[in-house]
This record gives structure tokens, C-alpha cells and sequence, in this order.
């Protein structure tokens, strides 16, 4: 792996905001064209066979996690256990989950699984492949997640109701929306009939006892991006047991578990010793170099990285109260002070394809930038 | 190697674009300014109004956290 700074394309802004990337700029540069990372084939190959391995693992944890019910070591309220099961053992639709990797002399190692909600697909599956078309066309990418995402839908229609697939996220994020609305577009692409709507727009239908679209349709088939663990302590949670159209929610339920840092210790239980897992415990367990992560964090917030015992960095943010999980550091690499993690895409249970993100910091968090990467065959 | 294909849209989406969603700017003394968007995503029926089909449907009870919520 190697990065290597160019020279952006002529008015980039105006070429990525033409495919819809509206949020490549905040306060700060997100997508950054100056630089871009070169894999080897080896390379690439490794990180596709360590996904599929990691996905295998993780399914496994979820069995584990089932079968010994550690729901509370999850903090997962009691009424959900049902749907969480349930959603698990019928297997209900699935698109997608993201592992943030690290690789570093050779080793490839999971931070963590992304299973909820995660986010720069459209940036790693779009917008970084039309890069490479204007760059270096004649030079391939770790990317098929655009052809995956509508193959994958393509194949769960099966698995649903007849009734249309609803997508959902939360209003004031163009970030969220766009990509809700590449899911969404990639669904019509499957031939499903779409409707989108903001998550406070889903209805609870008093006399039908179900949920309801803005025009009052039942809402059957919804995919949402918005965490279950916020969904399960607001209002409308209550409704979902209850729900009489027992609507198909994607990510499902099961996801729950995967998306919590709990699971961390879990998979590391399993496979002591595992060359791409880190090891992780429910305690610092007598490790001088780790990093203290809040089991319901997301973009790197709340977390802390000591080494030799002593806080070396840390984030702020809003979680650590329900708990939190020790990891062992490894540190990213370094290149002239950027470090990237690698954000590699499992749709449709197959690896898809990668999305680098790199930061100043070790530990990377909402301001990091998304660099584009290409596979280099010389 | 992969294609990028054309979406087929349905009438609900009011824009005969390639993409559900994408935003437009222009240059002005050199310099990018991001103008808005085009949606044609978003239903129109996306209000809560009176209409007595409504009536029964209580909403809000999703969404209390409106910031981006990405990981």
C-alpha cells in the first residue's frame, strides 16, 4: 500500500457534485483528490479473503452471543430480545455492514464491523470509481459495490412483501440523505417500487396498529438508516413488537449485536489468537497498550488510546455510560503523517470493495478525509 | 471491470435524472459556490397536514436525534 499526492482534478467540485456528492466539503475537506492510495493485487486479495473470514466469524459471534443470551452485557432492553431472535433465525434481509481495517506491515487487523448504519458507500461505491475513469482508466479498483448493491437487492425482493420498500434517515444531513438516496437509487435499479421519507415522518396507525407512510399506506418494507439502539429507547420502539404488519426493518434487528462494541470481546473469546482480530476484553485484562471504546460509539467519538498505561489521545462525544470495551492497540500506519483505515464492504454477505479514509490522528473520527485508491498491477 | 447503469425512475420522482439525488453549483471569479439541490426523492406528500386520512396516524416518534447519526 502507497500513497501518492497529485494534483486534484480541474474543477473537482463541479465533477462530483454532478454525480450528487454534495457534502465533499464541510468545515474541512472530506473528499480529498491530492492524494490516493495504490494497492497491490496481494493486497487486494488479502483484505477480500480476510472479509469473508471476518463475516464468517461474525455471524458465529451473533449464534454465540443468541444462544448464551448476553443480552445485557449489549445493554438490549428485554422487549426487543423476541424481534432480535426472531429476525436472526428467519433470516430477514440484510444489505450491507462495513469493517474498518488496519493494515500495517503485512497484517491486516479489524477495529471493528460498521453493521448498523454505515456510511461513505456512496463515495467509496460512486464516486471514487469515476475518479479513477478521469485519472488512470486504464487501472482497475477493490470496487463492485455499485453492481453488488443491485444485485443484492435484485435477490431479496423474494424475501419481502409485495408492497413498496420504504428508506428512511434523518432530516438535516446531507451526508445521511445522500446515502439513503444512493440505497434507494440502486433499489429502483432492482425494480423495486420506492418512497422515502424522513424518520420522523413514519407513522404509528392507531386503528390498524401498524406503521404508516405519509400517505397513510402501510409502511411493510423499510430500510433505515438510523441505529436500533436509538430506535429501541424512543417512542415509536415500543410499536415495533406490536406491529401487526411485522414490517421487514433492514438492517435487521440482529444487527444489534453485530454494530456493538460488545461483540468485540465475543469474537475475540472464539478466536484467541486470530491473526486479523485484535485482542479485546470487557476490561483492561493487564494491557499497558489499548484502546478504551464505549460500546454504542460511532465515528470514533468517546474514545481513548492509552500506551505503556498512559492516555495518549482521545475524543470527545455523547457515549460511555452503557459501557465499554478494552482493545488492544494497533496503531495505523503512518504516511508523511496521514493515517488511513481502510473501510472494507461486505453486501450482500460477499466483499465488495474498499473506501479509504485517513486522518491526522490515530484515532479516526467524523473529520477524517476520504482519500480514493486504485489497484496498481506493475 | 464494472458498468455504471441508468436508473430506471419511476413518475414519483419528479426529475428525469440519472441519480435520485445531486446537488449543483457554478464558478464565479474562479471561485466554487455550492447553489442547492435537486431531489426528486422526497414525497410530496411529505407534510403533516389536516387530511382527515391521517387522522389516526401519529407521527414523530422516530427521529428525536436528527444529526447525521453515521458510522
Amino acid at each position: 500500500m502507497v500513497r501518492h499526492q497529485i494534483t486534484p482534478r480541474l474543477n473537482w467540485q463541479d465533477k462530483v457534485e454532478q454525480l450528487g456528492f454534495g457534502f465533499h466539503t464541510t468545515d474541512e475537506l472530506y473528499w480529498d483528490e491530492s492524494a490516493y492510495y495504490s494497492l497491490s493485487p496481494g493486497e487486494v486479495e488479502h483484505i477480500e479473503q480476510v472479509t469473508s473470514e471476518l463475516w464468517e466469524l461474525c455471524l458465529e459471534a451473533v449464534q454465540f452471543v443468541i444462544d448464551e443470551k448476553m443480552y445485557d452485557q449489549f445493554r438490549i432492553p428485554r422487549a426487543f430480545v423476541p424481534l432480535i431472535e426472531k429476525s436472526w433465525n428467519d433470516d430477514h434481509p440484510s444489505i450491507y455492514g462495513r469493517f474498518d481495517l488496519c493494515l500495517r506491515d503485512g497484517a491486516l487487523k479489524m477495529y471493528e464491523f460498521n453493521a448498523d448504519t454505515p456510511t461513505s458507500l456512496f463515495e467509496a461505491g460512486l464516486v471514487q470509481w469515476h475518479w479513477l475513469q478521469d485519472v488512470s482508466p486504464e487501472k482497475d479498483q477493490f470496487n463492485s459495490i455499485h453492481e453488488k448493491l443491485i444485485s443484492t437487492w435484485r435477490y431479496l425482493r423474494q424475501f419481502m412483501y409485495d408492497a413498496p420498500l420504504h428508506f428512511a434517515c434523518v432530516r438535516n444531513s446531507l451526508e445521511d440523505l445522500t446515502t439513503t438516496e444512493y440505497l434507494r437509487d440502486c433499489a429502483i435499479q432492482a425494480g423495486f417500487d420506492t418512497k422515502h421519507l424522513y424518520m420522523d415522518e413514519i407513522g404509528w396507525d392507531t386503528n390498524n396498529h401498524g406503521f404508516a407512510d405519509m400517505e397513510g399506506l402501510p409502511v411493510r418494507n423499510i430500510f433505515k438508516l438510523y441505529p436500533w439502539e436509538y430506535m429501541v429507547a424512543e417512542t415509536f420502539g415500543n410499536h415495533i413488537p406490536s406491529d401487526r404488519n411485522r414490517a421487514l426493518w433492514i438492517e435487521p434487528a440482529w444487527k444489534m449485536l453485530l454494530s456493538n462494541k460488545a461483540i468485540l470481546p465475543v469474537l475475540w473469546g472464539l478466536n484467541p489468537g486470530h491473526p486479523n482480530l485484535l485482542e479485546c476484553h470487557f476490561d483492561p485484562f493487564g494491557m499497558k497498550n489499548y484502546v478504551k471504546k464505549p460500546v454504542f460509539s460511532r465515528e470514533g467519538a468517546n474514545v481513548s488510546l492509552f500506551k505503556d498505561g498512559f492516555l495518549k489521545e482521545q475524543t470527545i462525544g455523547a457515549y460511555g455510560e452503557e459501557g465499554c470495551v478494552y482493545q488492544e492497540l494497533f496503531e495505523l500506519p503512518s504516511f508523511d503523517g496521514n493515517h488511513p483505515v481502510i473501510g472494507s464492504w461486505v453486501i450482500g454477505q460477499e466483499p465488495a470493495g474498499i473506501g479509504i479514509r485517513e486522518s491526522r490522528a490515530l484515532i479516526t473520527d467524523n473529520m477524517s478525509r476520504f482519500v480514493p485508491h486504485l489497484m496498481d498491477t506493475r | 471491470m464494472r458498468t455504471d447503469t441508468t436508473a430506471r425512475y419511476s413518475r414519483t420522482h419528479g426529475f428525469p435524472m440519472y441519480y435520485a439525488f445531486r446537488a449543483y453549483g457554478d464558478y464565479i471569479n474562479g471561485s466554487y459556490n455550492r447553489r442547492g439541490y435537486f431531489s426528486g426523492g422526497i414525497n410530496r406528500q411529505s407534510n403533516i397536514g389536516m387530511n382527515p386520512v391521517k387522522s389516526n396516524i401519529i407521527r414523530g416518534g422516530f427521529g428525536s436525534r436528527s444529526s447525521g447519526i453515521i458510522s
